[in-house]
């Protein structure tokens, strides 16, 4: 579970996050979205403890991700918006090194690399090195590395951007089988129609503060949800 | 013109950004004082260094030596360190696609890298040479003539280091693309054309014997080994408009010829470059698992040795460490004898036999000094850092295994060039035990130092290696600190040599203060170097 409480992050005198609190209960599949520069990225950094905040508080799985990051990290998974890995590695050492950094023991990750690899058609590249792949290739890796420690949280920031179709509709299923299992799914995403048919709760955010959040239903009504966030953009 | 001149702004933007300090709301002094600082204290040492040269040589109308000697060595280091900056700074460019992609030729292209490249090394070759010029105007009283020409002097005398960089590295690039290992084959040519620039720079020895020995003909043994430093001083020494054409014409041709010849071909060996062959036949891939701390490890060495500009960059005090310590060796009766001739009062063979415990202590804290690999160990996260930062270890963890990684590509080299030492000059126990820890300690506390500074000044945004191996705040202090404490050192070891304090007590002083300095480092390192490097945003 994720609880952020009256969450501020200033850069200078602007507040990219402004008073920011929701909740991500477990077992949810919960769509963050908002335009451009609205702060999901800030926010998605805040909670995996790689960017600081001045204010408020983020609690995963009821530890404060400012006092005890590791702990909290533990419990994380976290794939960037833009899959900047390690150019010079291989995927299978840098899917290697992830797992080492979670202590994730040799059958464990030999088993959920082989099935993540197999699943995202990738098995015949993990030698290759990442410099050789593209953005798609990259993102893969990187959903492969997270999902290869068995995370409670998957916290992902626009994870389907640069996925051919087959990956997106695994991606998506496999999301829908972890929040069954009783994991947490929180992701930003600007594809509108995903989050609809995906997500159980959603959070809208302009300008660094939240403008709508709750379950699908209650966020859109008998509306689209790309209706409710044109208006709420305008 | 005004597409090329965009290019070259939104180019220089990015590359030449030295002040930018990544990641968070810095002071001005942080962003422009402490680099300003850092420029003028070089720029006095390099102006009183220069006047110690020249004072000897005041009235004797040959104080213009030692503006040669200095034109001279500034081309050297310009030539070496470019040489292996070339290949990062032309090709295989992080921005390649979206500036190939823009309707504009390919040669402008390659002229804006260029230009980049010209411009960091004027700057750089500034730092050295504009003081002494200055040094050299105010003890000869010359003319305001000379300071015209020594001004052009620093816009043109590093052309022609750059062209043959530029050549030689392209070359190296080229090559190396024909072989799987590229990254291997570049660092291995890079480092053979470097050693052979150091071995004639030593050889030049002979070169500055016969100047001074032959002071008639000095500037045509100076125009013979650098054509452009003999130009200038003919024109330092009898301004003529003439000459003063075929300098700058000579110079900025040779520099047109370059981009000309090379940008013909440029855009072929950029696309061969950025072939990854990566097809080694192997799809099984193996899962292994390792602890935290030495998967860290790993990571950071596979870096390393990734980046052939790092590895040069690194290496080349460490290769001098070793040429030192066996080339001392192999000659040291030869050496030691030279001294005993000389007659001095107070510097015996024997003496300085009895010495080289501290001077082979004083050798290994300089080149630790010298060989900064953390500096820039942070700056090479670049974006990846927020993933880094995503990972459940501490960030002390993550600091101190780039610490590690470091050492064990230093430690190594020491004990080598120690061990040469040991067995020709035949240490006893106790000096051995503490050659061998402080070749521990040193290069610790020189990594330390190193990613300090680095966690205060990082280039996260860096558009290539060489930008933040080379041209970052970071690398330029890393470097300034090293060179004042070896300065430091070196007057130590003459002091406590002069004052007939033995071996083995400076030797066992210098390691308590060492380890006292490094106990320091670390306390400072866990309480806000861990700070630092939670603030870094990318």
């Amino acid at each position: 579970m994720i609880k952020i409480s009256k969450v501020t992050k200033k850069y200078g005198t602007k507040k990219a996050l402004n008073n920011v609190s929701f909740e991500v209960n477990e077992g949810e599949i919960f769509a963050f979205i908002g335009h451009n520069g609205a702060g999901k990225t800030t926010l998605i950094k805040a909670i995996m403890g790689i960017h600081d905040f001045d204010e408020g508080e983020i609690l995963i799985n009821g530890k404060s991700i400012k006092s005890r990051p590791v702990a909290c990290k533990k419990e994380m998974a976290y794939v960037p918006d833009n899959p900047e890995l390690y150019e010079n590695m291989r995927a299978i050492q840098f899917i290697n090194f992830v797992c080492d950094m979670y202590e994730v023991d040799e059958r464990r990750r030999e088993r959920n690399i082989n099935k993540y690899a197999k699943m995202f058609e990738i098995s015949q590249n993990l030698n290759d090195t990442i410099e050789s792949f593209s953005h798609g290739m990259k993102q893969k890796i990187a959903l492969i590395a997270a999902l290869s420690h068995e995370p409670k949280i998957m916290v992902m920031d626009e994870p389907f951007v640069g996925l051919d179709p087959k990956a997106v509709f695994d991606m998506k299923e496999l999301m829908r089988e972890m929040a069954k299992e009783g994991k947490t799914i929180f992701f930003s995403t600007h594809i509108l129609d995903v989050a609809e048919k995906l997500c159980t709760k959603v959070a809208i955010i302009k300008g660094g503060k939240i403008m709508k959040v709750g379950s699908m239903s209650e966020v859109k009504g008998d509306k689209s949800l790309e209706n409710v966030f044109l208006e709420l953009e305008k | 013109m005004r597409k090329a001149l965009s290019l070259l702004r939104a180019s220089m933007s990015e590359g030449m950004s030295f002040f930018r300090i990544s990641g968070r709301n810095r002071s001005r002094f942080m962003k422009v004082g402490v680099p300003v600082i850092v420029g003028v204290l070089f720029m006095v040492a390099m102006a009183s260094y220069g006047y110690m040269m020249m004072e000897p040589l005041v009235g004797t109308g040959l104080e213009f030596v030692v503006l040669t000697l200095f034109v001279v060595f500034a081309a050297i280091f310009m030539l070496m360190e470019g040489i292996y900056k070339a290949s990062g700074l032309l090709f295989n460019c992080k921005d390649d696609d979206i500036v190939l992609a823009l309707p504009i030729k390919r040669s402008t292209v390659l002229m804006i890298r260029v230009m980049k490249f010209y411009l960091f090394e004027t700057m750089v070759n500034a730092l050295f040479l504009a003081p002494v010029m200055l040094v050299y105007g105010a003890v000869t009283g010359a003319p305001l003539m000379y300071y015209v020409v020594s001004v052009i002097a620093l816009l043109l005398l590093p052309i022609l280091p750059i062209v043959v960089s530029c050549v030689i590295g392209g070359f190296i690039a080229f090559f190396a693309t024909r072989f799987r290992f590229k990254n291997l084959i570049q660092i291995v040519l890079t480092a053979i054309v470097m050693l052979v620039a150091v071995f004639m720079s030593f050889n030049l020895q002979d070169v500055i014997q016969a100047m001074a020995q032959n002071a008639g003909k000095i500037n045509d043994v100076v125009t013979l080994v650098y054509y452009p430093a003999g130009q200038y001083i003919d024109l330092v020494r009898g301004f003529e408009w003439w000459k003063m054409l075929v300098f700058v014409g000579a110079n900025v041709g040779l520099l047109l010829l370059m981009v000309v010849t090379l940008g013909k071909i440029y855009y072929k060996i950029n696309s061969r470059v950025k072939v990854v062959k990566d097809d080694i036949g192997k799809r099984e891939y193996s899962v292994v698992g390792r602890r935290p701390m030495v998967a860290l490890v790993r990571k950071e060495i596979g870096r390393f040795v990734s980046s052939p500009v790092f590895v040069i960059n690194a290496g080349f005090g460490l290769v001098l460490f070793i040429v030192a310590c066996v080339f001392g060796s192999a000659n040291a009766d030869g050496m030691i004898g030279q001294i005993d001739e000389m007659g001095i009062e107070g510097l015996s063979a024997e003496r300085v036999l009895d010495y080289i415990p501290a001077i082979l202590f004083g050798l290994v804290f300089m080149m630790s000094m010298m060989t900064s690999i953390t500096s820039s160990m942070i700056s090479l996260e670049g974006k990846s850092f927020s993933i880094l930062k995503s990972l459940p270890v501490s960030s002390m963890k993550i600091i101190l295994g780039k610490v590690i990684a470091a050492m064990m590509v230093m430690v190594p080299v020491f004990l080598v060039g120690d061990l040469v030492v040991f067995v020709r000059f035949g240490f006893d126990f106790w000096q051995i035990l503490m050659i061998v820890v402080a070749s521990v300690i040193m290069p610790m506390v020189a990594e330390l130092v190193g990613i300090i500074v680095n966690l205060k000044f990082p280039k996260m945004d860096a558009k290539d290696d060489v930008e933040a191996v080379k041209q970052s705040l970071s690398s330029l202090i890393a470097v300034s600190i090293g060179l004042a404490a070896s300065a430091v050192m070196a007057y130590i070891i003459y002091s406590t040599f002069m004052s007939g304090m033995s071996a083995t007590m400076m030797v066992g002083t210098g390691l308590a203060l060492g380890m006292i300095v490094l106990a320091g480092l670390l306390i400072y390192l866990k309480k806000w170097g861990v700070k630092d490097f939670n603030a870094i945003n990318v």
